[in-house]
């Protein structure tokens, strides 16, 4: 389990904090995704996490190890999955990946194993110069994957991803947690945090403005409508009415001529809308 | 040590694709023409006319001037010294030549029977270098053994500005295992260098044993400087510029080389001063105090290595541990 407790973040030591008082915790097999538009914090917080960052406020506890004090052993059991692909430009796909399987003092995955399961078998050879963006980030969240973390940590892993890989990828985070793995998702995509995440937390202007399961926040948030297709003086209109105004839907239903009729859940977009007051936008 | 000699063998890849190292190895081959085929082995006194005036009889040198007007005319306009033959002593006219360039065509002259002179040399392992060769130790002190400070640092650059680096910091990597493989590989590279300027212009005949080991440890004290210096820089051009006056500085010992005369102590508080000396002693004979090579080498590799642990843990591989 990763417990973060009460960090706080000023770049410039000037009482201007990028972060404020964020407190969660990743349990074990687990998804935890974090949401927030660019310049929220997302990345402060994760760089913070995985020692990127120091410290300068508040804890991060590694199953009550402090981030603080962590060996070199430790990264064998975290995997970081960067938005920006950092890799060797000039090595080829599966050369990358033998690289930093090296690198752990732990049994690792074949890394043609992970080239095959993100799509890339038949470009294993290729430099990564000449790769597309896509398949560079496909490659970057391989290579999170090579030493079977522990923690595993996503920036936008579907982000720029055609949705069959997109799909793909869904599925192997997915089989991360089945294996027990705390995996910390950060994102501005709703869809993809509302799809995997057992937890999501709002983040915004630097502080954590809601958090709990997605079906908690639509509850507590959220508005269940009904869509009503009818049709009234020969043309097809469209209308929604809240789930809970029995009495207009009712007397709706009793005078229309009802075409379509559909139950629509409040979208973590809408949540996260009425909670911040703001857009969630790239 | 897995990780060390995979990181070795990455690096060796990254580095096949790297233009600077085409550069340096082109340069290694530049270095072994210019010393088998533009570099004579001997200086001649061919070069310059002679001019002689008021020589006495037993005099077996040099053209007779007409005038003393006519001899600084001639030295004036050309390649020429003129010997001017006085109840004073000789003087001689010369276009501007350094004081020991006079004494080199002085000795020669000698020798060739204006006045009969034998030498006697008191350290047997000693021998003649060949103008040609005279030069080889400071080639590859300031070639062979820099290939680490310069592609060493072109590598940590480049993985500062491709991102790879922040990947390398959330890795069991480290700073002392991230040292130890680019010391290493680039020892090996700096040794093979400095084989290769060696054999083809001095030969195998030197003490190949000092030679290696001096190629080796010399190319790693080196690297690991180049490591330490290179990690507060973000781009090529700053950290080149800012490189050649450190590397300027480093080659300061080659006066001592020339001139040992002029060799005060602050010249053997450089890296390269030691390691230069030794070279001369291992590829040509001589002696010198190996004591003293091997104390200062030992504290240059000790020194280098505190500060590359310090700048690449603090600075490169920020939140990395050791």
């Amino acid at each position: 389990m990763i417990q973060v407790k009460q960090v706080f973040h000023d770049y410039e030591g000037k009482g201007k904090f990028a972060v404020s008082d964020i407190s969660f915790s990743v349990e074990s097999g687990s998804i935890f995704g974090f949401l927030g538009p660019s310049g929220a914090g997302k990345s402060t917080i994760q760089n913070i996490m995985t020692g990127l960052l120091p410290i300068q406020q508040g804890e991060v506890l590694y199953e009550n190890q402090s981030v603080r004090g962590l060996k070199t052993a430790f990264f064998n059991r975290i995997g970081v999955s960067f938005e920006q692909s950092n890799l060797y430009a000039s090595l080829t796909g599966l050369e990358n990946l033998r690289y930093y399987a090296a690198l752990f003092s732990v049994p690792t995955v074949q890394p043609m194993e992970l080239l095959e399961r993100v799509g890339l078998r038949e470009d294993a050879n290729k430099r990564v110069s000449h790769y597309s963006k896509g398949m560079r980030q496909r490659l970057t969240f391989a290579r999170a994957l090579l030493n079977r973390p522990s923690y595993l940590f996503l920036d936008e892993p579907t982000s720029g991803l055609d949705p069959k890989t997109a799909v793909g990828i869904r599925d192997l985070i997915l089989e991360q947690k089945a294996r027990g793995a705390a995996v910390f998702l950060t994102t501005h995509s709703m869809e993809l945090a509302d799809a995997l995440s057992d937890t999501v937390a709002f983040l915004y202007g630097g502080v954590i403005a809601a958090c709990d399961t997605p079906e908690a926040l639509k509850r507590e948030y959220g508005r269940r409508d009904v869509r009503i297709v009818y049709r009234e003086n020969g043309e097809e209109r469209e209308t929604s009415i809240p789930m809970d105004d029995h009495e207009r839907l009712s007397a709706f239903l009793k005078t229309a001529d009802v075409v379509k009729l559909h139950s629509q859940e409040a979208t973590l977009e809408e949540i996260f809308l009425r909670v911040t007051g703001k857009e969630l936008t790239a | 040590m897995k990780s060390i000699l995979s990181t070795c063998a990455q690096d060796f890849k990254r580095l096949l694709t790297n233009a600077l190292f085409w550069v340096l190895t082109a340069t290694l081959a530049v270095i072994v023409l210019v010393v088998d085929l533009a570099l004579p082995k001997e200086v001649a006194l061919e070069s310059a006319q002679l001019l002689t005036l008021n020589a006495p009889a037993d005099v077996a040198f040099g053209v007779p001037a007409e005038s003393e007007a006519a001899l600084r005319d001639a030295v004036r306009q050309g390649d020429a010294i003129g010997f001017l033959f006085g109840e004073d002593g000789l003087t001689i006219v010369n276009p501007g030549y350094s004081e020991k360039s006079l004494n080199v065509y002085v000795l020669e002259l000698m020798r060739e029977g204006f006045v009969p002179v034998q030498t006697e040399s008191l350290d047997a392992s000693a021998k003649e270098i060949p103008f040609n060769l005279r030069f080889t130790p400071v080639f590859i002190c300031f070639e062979a053994l820099m290939t680490g400070f310069i592609l060493g640092g072109a590598l940590m650059l480049a993985e500062k500005q491709d991102g790879t680096v922040k990947a390398l910091r959330i890795s069991p990597l480290g700073a002392h295992r991230y040292i130890l493989a680019k010391t290493l590989l680039f020892s090996l590279i700096g040794t093979l260098y400095a084989t290769l300027i060696c054999l083809p212009t001095v030969g195998g005949s030197i003490d190949w044993g000092a030679f290696l080991l001096l190629s080796f440890c010399g190319t790693a004290v080196f690297t690991m400087i180049g490591l330490a210096y290179t990690t507060p820089f973000r781009d090529m051009s700053s950290w080149f510029f800012s490189m050649v006056v450190l590397l300027s500085v480093n080659m300061l010992p080659t006066i001592s080389y020339t001139s040992p005369a002029f060799t005060p102590f602050w010249m053997r508080l450089i890296p390269s001063y030691p390691i230069l000396m030794a070279y001369r002693a291992a590829m040509f004979g001589g002696s010198i105090d190996w004591g003293y090579t091997v104390v200062a080498i030992a504290a240059w590799a000790a020194i280098s290595y505190l500060l590359a642990l310090w700048f690449v843990s603090k600075r490169h591989l920020r939140g990395a541990r050791v």
